[in-house]
């Protein structure tokens, strides 16, 4: 129980994938704008890499290693994670038609996402078990999801200020989202 | 288009980390030290060539409704193409790169050139396209680099260059200072393509 | 996508042509990356094997190393390090289960039976919490304990003979305690054995090899002759009936002068060289592979005069690009034949 909950808290706050780790930074700036696109994205983020991890985990332990493939991983993967996006795309269509028009683009674009296939190599790779690699999987979409949602906090007040016309759009972006990734390096002290 | 035009194309007006603002994963997490950026540019880079020059080739037989997948699949083998060529005779670097050279199969980069150029362009086309698109991709991320590693650091590829009294402003090494340090950079570059456009005019 | 769409475009035929396409495209990449594999692979095995042997020489800098056999299951290889005859400890490879897989360790053991030092050379702890448990802060820890030292929780302090684990990483900590335990009593169990008994008995690699060239043989130990060159033991080999010729075990410098090649040569009673076998290397494995195939071996069958490489009339040819591995073999075989030479020369005849 308690491997568990530091292995969250590593996922969600230490080792967050986009504000410490730097992963998944393309959707990041372009859905966190409204705050029902940065919602639905970070939870259709969330139900794919859960998914993905616990599918990829045990693709590599009983088909890539016994036959010695682990050198496919990254094909295998990706070819995985795509089919999970289409079926999700599929899923959505037909039971929930606003969700599926208001993410439009970014949909297909989770197949690219980073954070994905990050969660993806690191379940395989570093965890032992089904179990541990799909809690892991969960806790980082959580912390993608926790750091959209900061990030179109702050964007929302960034809209109401005056920027000098160099730093408009995504250098104050980036700033701001350099001082929110500052706050989360409070965490890196955490003796465990 | 002629090629040096190409050239300063990809490297000035549509640099694809600074104008075109993709592929900003691996730029803020590998930019630590010049010789990781550098390492990480030329393996993008290579991979781009490889990749548009298959594609381009083999664009007449992929099926387009699975066209994305069969990108990034031809992707795929090459980037883990190099990610075992790196284990085997770059050992630094493939310590230095880590989980970072297998994620090149997701840089948006590599993706959009390939569905915007290279299934629709001839072979040698592609293959400069790549290179210079490549080339743009490295020239950013080396610049960040250099930033980050002589700022944060005091050194430039190891090698000392301010000096012993120069403090170093040690956020560079982390996430924070990738996100401001590349703001600041993207604000550089947005000031200069405003100040080009003023005197275009 | 309705269930009538999809199936009237299986029955269209268009559905298996976009997926035999794409089936395809990835078994060619598949394919190509095989052939990447195959040729990766190999440099990166041998750089492997070059960071557990440039460990091995950091713990005992100046020795050569031997490899021992031994029972434990945990303990993947234990080496022997000696220094000038003298043995100045054992190197312990083991493979443990950390929190997260596989951890590759090694121990590094006094002669004393106390650790020397431990090395985590490969893991896949999670970073920041287990991989602390690979880094010198926890390893030194176990610097001087001996084989009965026990694991303590933080924030307890640990006295003499307690290692302290780390907190929030007990399982990757437990781990790399039951290497260094495991390593410990291997080396105890060896110097419970009496020494002479331990060198004697035949392994069995040694033995299979016997068996092909001569049948089933009894196998007696004897003294090494005074002049026994690079010679470490020689047996006599017996039918019920009578002598039937010698094997002469040897170790010979490769391509690294701290690891010796140990080879095995088997000798017909009139002291003709019948073939050899290598015991133990670390060269690298195509290295070893090319001694031992037939167009190289071939040539030292036979033998009764000692080999030389000068192209004269008792000259091998050496494998180009691995002069040095062969002359360890040139220098096996020679010592074993004078070897030989001598028991037969003391022995009445």
């Amino acid at each position: 129980m308690k491997d568990l909950l530091l292995l969250s808290l590593n996922a969600i706050l230490i080792e967050n994938v986009i504000l410490v780790k730097c992963i998944g930074i393309c959707p990041f700036l372009g859905v966190a704008k409204k705050t029902s696109t940065a919602c639905g994205m970070g939870l259709a983020v969330l139900f794919v890499v859960t998914f993905s991890s616990f599918v990829t985990w045990l693709f590599q332990h009983w088909v890539l290693a016994p036959l010695g493939l682990e050198y496919l991983q990254t094909v295998a993967f990706i070819l995985i994670i795509a089919s999970l996006v289409q079926l999700t795309e599929m899923v959505l269509k037909r039971f929930m038609p606003p969700l599926y028009e208001a993410l439009g683009i970014y949909l297909p674009l989770i197949t690219t996402n980073c954070a994905v296939l990050y969660a993806a190599l690191n379940g395989a790779r570093d965890m032992g078990s089904l179990f541990s690699a799909t809690v892991n999987g969960f806790m980082t979409a959580a912390g993608f999801l926790l750091a959209l949602l900061l990030f179109n906090g702050v964007h929302q007040r960034l809209q109401q200020c005056e920027f000098p016309p160099s730093l408009k759009g995504v250098p104050a972006e980036l700033i701001s989202a350099g001082l929110l990734s500052m706050a989360f390096m409070g965490f890196q002290g955490f003796s465990l | 288009m002629k090629p040096l035009k190409q050239l300063k194309n990809a490297l000035l007006t549509q640099n694809p980390v600074l104008n075109q603002l993709l592929g900003m994963c691996s730029v803020l997490a590998v930019s630590t030290t010049v010789s990781s950026a550098f390492g990480m540019g030329v393996t993008v880079t290579a991979v781009l060539i490889c990749s548009n020059v298959f594609i381009s080739l083999l664009s007449p037989v992929i099926p387009q409704q699975v066209r994305i997948v069969s990108y990034i699949v031809i992707i795929a083998g090459f980037v883990t193409a190099a990610e075992l060529l790196i284990n085997a005779f770059f050992p630094s670097l493939a310590s230095s790169l880590g989980v970072f050279i297998p994620l090149i199969v997701v840089n948006c980069i590599i993706l959009a050139r390939d569905e915007m150029f290279a299934s629709k362009n001839s072979v040698p086309a592609s293959a400069l396209d790549g290179l210079f698109m490549g080339l743009g991709y490295t020239a950013a991320i080396v610049l960040l680099g250099a930033l980050r590693e002589v700022l944060g650091n005091g050194t430039l590829a190891g090698i000392p260059v301010l000096g012993s009294g120069f403090r170093p402003i040690l956020m560079l090494n982390f996430a924070p200072g990738a996100f401001i340090a590349l703001g600041l950079l993207l604000a550089l570059v947005q000031k200069l393509t405003a100040r080009l456009g003023q005197k275009g005019e | 996508m309705t269930l009538k769409k999809l199936t009237s475009q299986l029955r269209s035929g268009s559905v298996w042509d976009i997926a035999s396409r794409l089936l395809t495209i990835t078994f060619l990449v598949g394919l190509c990356l095989a052939g990447v594999y195959a040729l990766t692979s190999p440099v990166i095995s041998a750089r492997e094997e070059q960071a557990r042997q440039s460990a091995m020489s950091t713990f005992f800098p100046g020795c050569h190393f031997t490899q021992i056999s031994c029972q434990a299951p945990e303990v993947e290889r234990l080496y022997k390090a000696e220094e000038a005859s003298q043995c100045s400890g054992y190197c312990a490879l083991l493979s443990v289960n950390g929190y997260g897989g596989n951890m590759e360790v090694m121990v590094a053991v006094n002669a004393d039976g106390r650790v020397r030092g431990v090395e985590v050379l490969s893991h896949s702890e999670t970073q920041n919490i287990g991989s602390l448990a690979a880094q010198e802060s926890f390893l030194s820890r176990f610097k001087g304990k001996t084989a009965d030292f026990g694991l303590v929780q933080a924030p307890n302090v640990p006295d003499e003979n307690q290692v302290q684990a780390l907190s929030g990483a007990t399982r990757s900590s437990r781990a790399v305690a039951s290497a260094v335990t495991a390593a410990l009593r291997a080396v105890e169990n060896l110097a419970v054995a009496p020494p002479t008994g331990e060198e004697d008995k035949l392994l069995p690699s040694e033995t299979s090899a016997l068996k092909n060239w001569f049948g089933e043989v009894i196998a007696r130990p004897v003294d090494l002759p005074a002049e026994h060159g690079a010679a470490v033991e020689v047996w006599q080999l017996h039918s019920p009936t009578q002598l039937v010729g010698y094997a002469v075990k040897t170790q010979t410098v490769g391509q690294n002068e701290a690891f010796k090649i140990t080879t095995l040569i088997g000798f017909n009673a009139s002291g003709a060289v019948i073939s050899y076998e290598i015991l133990e290397s670390f060269e690298l494995e195509s290295f070893t592979a090319a001694l031992l195939r037939d167009d190289f071996r071939l040539q030292f069958v036979g033998r009764t005069v000692p080999v030389t490489t000068d192209g004269g009339e008792n000259s091998v040819e050496l494998i180009p690009n691995m002069e040095k591995s062969c002359r360890a073999i040139v220098k096996a075989v020679n010592d074993g034949l004078q070897t030989v030479a001598a028991l037969q020369g003391g022995a009445a005849q």
